[in-house]
C-alpha cells in the first residue's frame, strides 16, 4: 500500500536520493584515486565527481584539510536540498538524524569552553549538519543544571538530557559521558520513532540502528580501558538498551578488563564474528574493528537501495557519503605522507 | 685531527639518530591519520587542535640539551602512583596473613593519595576515551623525544666543534 501513497509527498525526494547515489564513487574510481602521485592529481581525479565545483574553488595550496572540508561541503549542499523539500515524515526522520550532529556540536562547545578556547575560534569547526540558533549561546557552559535550564531546555536535545543532569563538575571525562548519555538517549529515542514508520524503512532502520548501538556498546568498553575513574556502573549508563548485545553481554562488557573478554563476548553475536580479527599486525594501522562495522554498515546501505517507497534511502545515502568522504581523505592523507603501502585501506561502497 | 674525527663521529651519530627519527614520525602520522579515519567523530572532524586545552597546563617533560637530560615527569608520576598502590595491597595482604594466624593484625598506615599534578596529554580528547590507533600514534612521538634530545645536543657539539677548527 505504501508503494501507491509514497510518491505523492516523496516521489521527487526519493528520485533526487537517488540520483546522488548514482554519483558515489565505484571501485573502479577509486583505484584511479589510489594512482595518484600528489594531491593535485586527485584533485583531477576527483573533477568528475560530485566534488568538482567545491574543488575547483580552494585558495592557496592543496592540502589534505582543503580536500576534506570542500567534500564536507558538498554533502551539506545536498543535504540542505533535500531538507528543503522534505514534507512530514520525512521531515521529522532528516531532524532526528541531524540531532546526532547537534549532539556532537553542542559536546564540542563545551569541550572548547572548558579549554578556554575564544568562541569565535571554535563556532566555525561545528558540524553544519548539526546547527542550531541557540548553539553559539552555549559558552556560557559551568555545570550541565544551568546549562539546561537557560540554553538546552528550548532546542530539540532537551528530550536527551534524561540522566545528565546530576553531573556538576564537567571535566573532560564527564563531557565525554555526557556525550555517550545523550546519544545513547538519541538512539533510544530515534529507534522508537522508526518502529513508527511503515515497512520496509521501519526494518531497515531498525538494522542500521542495531548496528550503531552495538558499535558504540564495543567502543565505549575498549576505549574506556586505563579510565580509572569510570566504573562499571557508569559505563553501563551509557549502553543503549536495545540492539544484539542488548541485555546479559553488556553487563559483560562494561565489566570487562582486557580485550580477549571483550572478544569472547562479541563475537558469540553470529554477525560479528571475525570483527577482532587483524589482518595488519602493524602498530600504526591495527584498526579492523573498525573498518568490520564500516563494511557491515556500507553492506546495509548497498541492500536498502534495493527497496524503494522507503525514507530510509536519504540515511543509507548520506552514510555512504560519508564513508566517501572518509575514504578520500584517507587516500589523500596516504598521498601526502607518501604511505602508498597504505592507500588500500578503504572500504568501497559500489 | 682528532676533532676532526669527533666532528665525523657526531655527524654519524645525527645521521643514524636520524634515520631512527623518520619512520617513527612517518609511523606517528599515519596512525593519527588513521585514528581520524575510525574515530566516529563525524565528518571534518580530527583529532587535532579543535580539542587542544589552552589552560594553563604544567609541562611533562623536563629536558637539557647540553647534558642531553630528559625527564617524563608524568611517566615518574604515575610509576610513584602503582608504587604506592602495590605498598597499600601488600600492607592490606599482611594484615589478612596476621588475621588468620589469630595475631594481633598490625596498624597499616594508610599513605595518602598524592594530588595527581600532571594527567595525561590524551585526555584532551574525548576525556581519554579515544580509539586504538591514536594512543599508537602517542606512543609514537613520545619516543621520538628523547632521540630529538639528543640530535640538538649532538648539533649544538657540532657547531661548537666547527667554531673551533
Amino acid at each position: 500500500m505504501e508503494g501507491v501513497l509514497f510518491n505523492i509527498d516523496f516521489g521527487y525526494l526519493e528520485g533526487v536520493v537517488r540520483g546522488y547515489r548514482n554519483g558515489l564513487m565505484t571501485s573502479s574510481q577509486y583505484i584511479n584515486l589510489t594512482q595518484c602521485d600528489n594531491l593535485d592529481d586527485l584533485k583531477l581525479q576527483l573533477s568528475a565527481s560530485d566534488y568538482a565545483a567545491g574543488l575547483n574553488n580552494v585558495p592557496g595550496q592543496l592540502t589534505t584539510a582543503n580536500i576534506q572540508s570542500k567534500t564536507n561541503e558538498t554533502l551539506f549542499k545536498q543535504w540542505e536540498y533535500l531538507r528543503q523539500q522534505a514534507v512530514e515524515p520525512m521531515a521529522s526522520f532528516m531532524d532526528y538524524i541531524s540531532y546526532g550532529y547537534m549532539i556532537d556540536n553542542v559536546v564540542l562547545l563545551i569541550t572548547g569552553t572548558l579549554h578556554e578556547r575564544d568562541l569565535a575560534e571554535i563556532l566555525p569547526r561545528c558540524n553544519p549538519l548539526g546547527w542550531f540558533d541557540t548553539l553559539p549561546a552555549l559558552s556560557i557552559a559551568t555545570d550541565m543544571e544551568s546549562l539546561y535550564s537557560t540554553v538546552l531546555v528550548d532546542t530539540p536535545l532537551a528530550p536527551f538530557f534524561k540522566g545528565c543532569l546530576s553531573i556538576s563538575d564537567l571535566d573532560e571525562l564527564n563531557v565525554e559521558v555526557i556525550r555517550n548519555t545523550l546519544y545513547k538517549n538519541y538512539l533510544e529515542l530515534f529507534h522508537a520513532f522508526c518502529n513508527g514508520l511503515a515497512d520496509p524503512a521501519a526494518t531497515i532502520m531498525t538494522r542500521f540502528l542495531e548496528l550503531e548501538a552495538d558499535r558504540r556498546v564495543i567502543n565505549i568498553a575498549l576505549n574506556s580501558f586505563g579510565i580509572s575513574e569510570l566504573e562499571k556502573a557508569e559505563k553501563k549508563k551509557m549502553f543503549p538498551d536495545f540492539g544484539a548485545l542488548a541485555g546479559f553481554a553488556q553487563d559483560q562488557l562494561a565489566a570487562a578488563e582486557d580485550v580477549d573478554q571483550i572478544r569472547s563476548v562479541v563475537e558469540s553475536i553470529s554477525s560479528y564474528r571475525g570483527c577482532f580479527d587483524s589482518d595488519d599486525t602493524d602498530a600504526g594501522t591495527s584498526t579492523n574493528l573498525e573498518d568490520f562495522f564500516y563494511k557491515l554498515e556500507m553492506d546495509y546501505c548497498r541492500n536498502s537501495f534495493t527497496q524503494q517507497f522507503s525514507v530510509s534511502v536519504v540515511y543509507s545515502w548520506l552514510r555512504a557519503k560519508e564513508q566517501e568522504i572518509r575514504n578520500i581523505t584517507w587516500i589523500a592523507e596516504c598521498i601526502a605522507q607518501n604511505q602508498r603501502e597504505k592507500l588500500n585501506n578503504y572500504i568501497s561502497v559500489f | 685531527d682528532i676533532k676532526y674525527l669527533h666532528l665525523l663521529e657526531y655527524i654519524d651519530e645525527v645521521e643514524t639518530l636520524m634515520d631512527t627519527l623518520h619512520p617513527q614520525l612517518a609511523q606517528g602520522f599515519l596512525s593519527l591519520s588513521r585514528a581520524n579515519f575510525a574515530s566516529g567523530l563525524g565528518i571534518g572532524k580530527k583529532f587535532g587542535q579543535d580539542y587542544w586545552d589552552y589552560g594553563e597546563r604544567d609541562s611533562h617533560v623536563h629536558v637539557c640539551v647540553a647534558t642531553g637530560e630528559f625527564r617524563d615527569l608524568l611517566q615518574e608520576q604515575n610509576d610513584k602512583v602503582d608504587e604506592k598502590a602495590v605498598e597499600n595491597a601488600e600492607a592490606e595482604t599482611s594484615g589478612l596473613r596476621s588475621r588468620n594466624s589469630k595475631l594481633e593484625p598490625k596498624k597499616i598506615d594508610t599513605v595518602e593519595a598524592q594530588p595527581v599534578k600532571f594527567k595525561n596529554q590524551i585526555r584532551m580528547f574525548n576525556g581519554g576515551m579515544v580509539p586504538l590507533p591514536l594512543r599508537q600514534s602517542q606512543q609514537k612521538f613520545k619516543s621520538c623525544l628523547p632521540i630529538v634530545v639528543k640530535i640538538a645536543q649532538l648539533r649544538q657539539q657540532i657547531s661548537d666543534l666547527m667554531d673551533e677548527l
